[in-house]
């Protein structure tokens, strides 16, 4: 009988487990990113002020190695108040969040980007900073 | 000294951004702004990477070989009647963020053809974010002494293609107030803002400065504003990162004097349409058409006249390096003179650094270039007069 309830219980967790993993899934429905065609998206939507190279900061913080990143880590550069406070992960659901529409995630921050509302060229451009670490 | 009114690139803006050259200037070198470069100089030149001890401080150079079709003589002063090599430019510059939302360009040049340092372009601003109208946007005003050089759109006579010419070669005399008649011996106080539904306006007025003042600028002095000359403009700027247009309408009026004469003096009224468009994309190929038409009423020496001034040039410009572009340029005047000139211009240039990775940026920047230019028409003579002062310009131009 414990046997059996013992079964039955670690079948619920790993049901349990499943459905957070589809239900995660289902809420982030990004299409696939081609790299390639993201380093063209960062070039037109981000170079002027971000770079890739490591370290190089300019009027925003290097986006070296940032998908995976904490938010508002880099040691010299001058995050805002509101970005310092955000306490997030870039994990790519978040920067899908975040480029999509900066302001609705970081209301007071200071990156002067209204946003790029098409996905298929996020996803690009978010496989073009996985790529870059 | 005459004023001269083209030429900058600024190393010092680079420094205080973090960004390279290519980020505000087509070509990766000045004068030529990016959407991104004429949003830095509506936020009055102050955005930073936030670091401390940016000093605004810059320098720039300009050599140059010229060749006119025929010697001219008499040659221009200590000069030759050909094939002349100058230094024609050697500038300072006072030029980045000051203070929270106060910054400046400021420029100080040595002239090697008229032997004489004087201040040059100067434009100091302030500048900050707010809503207006109840759309976001830039709110600003600018203190200057050349009426257009605070205009972001390349497309207005300060900072329109070309961006140098030779100080050695015949020219078109003939233009209007806004094209450098009063340049340098003025001051003006504009108030503009930017929305983010793509308005752009700003209004001012401007004044001349006394002969006391200009003595010690080492500014020629010439026709004197009587009371003040008010300067409008209006347009409609769009930024998709990929692309940016602008399209709007200019104007300025003025009563010009010889200084402590009396009675009335000449009168000029501008109006004018202007616009540009500029492909940027992934920066790779970027293509750019800039315009402006400027119709001017004078009643000058008690005679009324028209004067009309057409410019367009198209620039394609290959991995932020390589560029090439074509002007046409036309004037047309009824006066009694008749000074019509037309004609075309041809830039070739290449621009070796300015770009992230380049060597020694942002503090080298070059740009290499060969000049010709096509007279059908100049000063009102046309034919073999016009084509004698045909022009081949090879140029030097560095800053750091």
């Amino acid at each position: 009988m414990h046997a059996a309830t013992g079964k039955c219980a670690l079948l619920s967790l790993l049901l349990c487990l499943l459905s957070s993993i589809v239900t995660t899934g289902a809420a982030f429905a990004a299409p696939a990113g081609d790299a390639g065609k993201g380093g063209d998206v960062f070039a037109q939507e981000c170079s002027d002020c971000h770079s890739v190279k490591p370290g190089k900061n300019k009027k925003g913080p290097s986006l070296f190695g940032v998908v995976g990143r904490e938010s508002a880590v880099i040691a010299d550069f001058d995050y805002s108040e509101a970005m310092r406070a955000l306490k997030a992960t870039w994990s790519e659901e978040n920067l899908d969040a975040y480029i999509a529409k900066p302001k609705a995630v970081v209301a007071a921050g200071k990156m002067k980007y209204d946003g790029l509302p098409d996905a298929q060229a996020r996803a690009d451009l978010i496989a073009y900073l996985a790529s870059q670490k | 000294m005459s004023f001269v009114p083209d030429a900058l690139a600024l190393p010092s803006y680079a420094r205080q951004t973090g960004e390279a050259c290519d980020s505000c200037h087509v070509g990766s070198f000045g004068p030529q702004l990016t959407a991104h470069g004429m949003k830095f100089k509506l936020g009055g030149y102050t955005d930073s990477d936030g670091k401390p001890g940016h000093l605004p401080l810059a320098a720039m150079l300009i050599a140059n070989y010229t060749h006119t079709a025929q010697d001219q003589d008499p040659p221009p002063d200590d000069f030759s009647k050909n094939n002349n090599v100058a230094m024609q430019e050697l500038s300072g510059f006072i030029a980045g963020k000051l203070y929270d939302h106060i910054g400046t360009f400021t420029q100080i040049t040595y002239s090697g053809v008229d032997k004489v340092t004087a201040l040059d372009n100067t434009d100091i601003r302030y500048a900050r974010e707010t809503t207006l109208f109840g759309q976001e946007g830039t709110i600003g005003v600018t203190v200057n002494n050349n009426p257009s050089m605070q205009d972001p759109f390349n497309t207005l006579p300060a900072w329109r293609f070309p961006y140098t010419s030779s100080d050695l070669a015949p020219g078109v005399e003939a233009g209007p107030l806004l094209d450098d008649m009063i340049a340098g011996t003025v001051y003006g106080i504009t108030v503009y803002s930017q929305l983010a539904n793509g308005m752009y306006a700003e209004l001012g007025n401007y004044a001349s400065f006394s002969n006391n003042f200009l003595d010690v600028i080492n500014v020629e002095q010439g026709q004197e504003i009587n009371g003040l000359a008010p300067y409008w403009r209006v347009a409609y700027f769009k930024d998709n990162r990929s692309a940016s247009y602008s399209v709007g309408v200019h104007g300025m009026s003025a009563e010009l004097k010889d200084h402590g004469a009396s009675g009335a003096g000449d009168k000029y009224a501008d109006y004018g349409v202007d616009g540009h468009y500029q492909f940027l994309g992934n920066r790779m190929n970027i293509m750019s058409v800039n315009g402006s038409y400027t119709h001017e009423a004078r009643d000058v020496a008690a005679e009324k006249s028209n004067l009309n001034q057409l410019n367009v040039a198209g620039s394609y410009y290959y991995d932020k390096s390589y560029g090439g572009t074509l002007r046409y340029f036309s004037t047309t005047d009824d006066s009694s003179a008749k000074l019509d000139s037309n004609g075309w211009m041809l830039q070739a240039d290449w621009t070796p650094f300015g770009k992230e990775n380049s060597w020694q940026a942002p503090w080298a920047n070059l740009r290499l270039g060969l000049q010709y230019t096509i007279y059908n028409k100049l000063n009102g003579e046309s034919g073999s007069v016009a084509g004698d002062a045909n022009t081949l310009m090879g140029f030097v131009w560095a800053s750091l």
